[in-house]
């Protein structure tokens, strides 16, 4: 894949807080379990929730409040996904990797079955689909509403 | 494209202001626009004027426009308060950098004075399309323009304020409840857009969901002399203080696109190879401006004492 990365959809996310160019009044940390979160740099007033108990917290979120996802790459993206359908814009939102190898687990979005699979893969890797079981190239297409890599057959440009 | 338009109706909305209904010559509906858009009117001999356009937006049979009479401007309000019903007037295609976010989950809308024209336009298609909004709108004592209609579209969901300082008060805690998902629009004089931008900014508001529409410019500093150089005929384009670069380049000869001459539009962007530029404009972006690539050549200047064009 001779392409620059930077010119894809492929997200930039890095496993330091970056903070926003803006002013939160308020910020909300989306942690997973396994994270303790502590050395990010993370505002000591933030309101610590986990992905379960976001949809309480989107009921009463308003504009001034900042979202920050401390989870791994595959999660992140999915957590991104359900702000964005609440109504949050990218710049209100900060990931923080916590895992940052070149093999990241990733969601794989199969356009043949519509499943989602997650595995622990690299882009330009190939992955079966968990739904239809087709050998998928993980490519470097990022969907932002489902928080997935486009996947495509990997002998789909073979002539029959 | 220009726009042939009569004047089928005048009234005084106000002491100063004046609405125009306007049709197409030939009884053709007229081109539809998004809502917050404004039209370029020929008013008097090379002036245009930019008015947003207050009507319906879907194929419309008139644009309504209401006219500020400015007493300290160039002419442009002066010659649309003498126009008379029946004269045939030229005008522009509807444009915008003032549309709503069709995804917002509430809109709130906040005019000052005569800044209520683009705000209607966007009361008018959010109560169309069942969109969420509340408008707040400051007016002078004299009282404000389009409120009756206004309150038709809004009910309680409008609230009106006399003068700023109420309208500083109410908007401090309204800033401060907005559900995620909403989006702001303001238009209204200079200083009360940079006031509701900061006051949006310290409720902790990003940028990217504040809205501004504006139609007066700070007055600039006339600035220092510069010279112009076009890259590929090595020609110096000498430009005085309180002359701008696209007054320059015009009197040279030299067609340069243009439109609202305040650094709002983005019609008069020229490429730059080089120099340091005094950016004035409210078009580019921050990370447009520090990539030193484009001027908005009827506002801004050289920092330095050349500016290379790609021209």
């Amino acid at each position: 894949m001779a392409v620059s990365i930077a010119h894809t959809s492929m997200p930039d996310w890095v496993d330091v807080l970056v903070p926003p160019k803006h002013t939160p009044v308020h910020y909300v940390v989306i942690i997973s379990r396994s994270s303790d979160g502590t050395s990010f740099g993370l505002p000591e007033h933030a309101e610590r929730v986990s992905a379960g108990e976001l949809d309480g917290v989107l009921e009463r979120a308003r504009v001034g409040w900042h979202f920050v996802i401390v989870d791994r790459h595959s999660q992140a993206g999915a957590i991104r996904a359900r702000l964005l359908s609440a109504g949050a814009i990218d710049s209100e939102i900060s990931i923080v990797l916590t895992d940052t190898g070149v093999e990241q687990e990733r969601r794989v979005y199969c356009p043949h079955c519509r499943h989602v699979t997650t595995s622990l893969v690299a882009v330009g890797a190939t992955v079966a689909c968990a739904g239809c079981a087709a050998p998928l190239v993980v490519y470097y297409h990022y969907s932002r509403r489902l928080g997935a890599h486009l996947g495509y057959r990997v002998d789909s440009e073979d002539l029959p | 494209m220009t726009l042939h338009l009569r004047v089928t109706r005048a009234d005084e909305l106000a002491a100063d202001v004046r609405q125009l209904i306007l049709t197409s010559i030939d009884g053709r509906t007229l081109p539809s626009f998004t809502p917050g858009s404004h039209i370029a009117v020929e008013c008097g001999e090379g002036r245009r004027n930019s008015y947003s356009l207050t009507g319906p937006t879907i194929e419309p049979d008139h644009y309504a426009i209401s006219v500020r009479l400015d007493p300290h401007g160039l002419g442009g309000s002066r010659w649309l308060h003498d126009v008379t019903v029946g004269q045939t007037i030229s005008a522009a295609l509807p444009r915008s950098d003032f549309a709503p976010v069709l995804n917002a989950r509430h809109h709130v809308l906040i005019a000052g004075g005569i800044g209520i024209t683009p705000i209607l336009s966007h009361a008018r298609a959010a109560v169309a399309w069942g969109r969420s909004c509340e408008v707040h709108y400051a007016v002078r004592r004299d009282g404000g323009t389009h409120i009756a209609e206004l309150r038709d579209l809004c009910g309680d969901q409008m609230t009106v304020y006399a003068g700023r300082d109420p309208l500083w008060s109410a908007l401090d805690p309204a800033l401060r409840q907005q559900p995620l998902g909403t989006h702001l629009y303001t238009c209204g004089p200079a200083s009360m857009i940079e006031e509701v931008t900061e006051r949006a900014a310290a409720a902790g508001w990003p940028k990217e969901r504040v809205h501004t529409e504006r139609f007066t410019v700070a007055d600039l500093d006339p600035g220092a002399p510069y010279a112009a150089k076009l890259a590929r005929s090595g020609t110096l384009v000498p430009v005085a203080p309180g002359e701008t670069l696209l007054e320059a380049l015009l009197a040279r000869g030299i067609t340069v696109a243009n439109l609202c001459r305040q650094g709002v539009c983005g019609e008069c962007r020229l490429p730059v190879r080089g120099g340091r530029i005094e950016h004035r404009d409210h078009y580019l972006s921050d990370d447009e401006r520090s990539t030193g690539e484009a001027i908005m050549a009827c506002v801004s200047r050289a920092a330095g004492e050349q500016l290379e064009l790609d021209l």
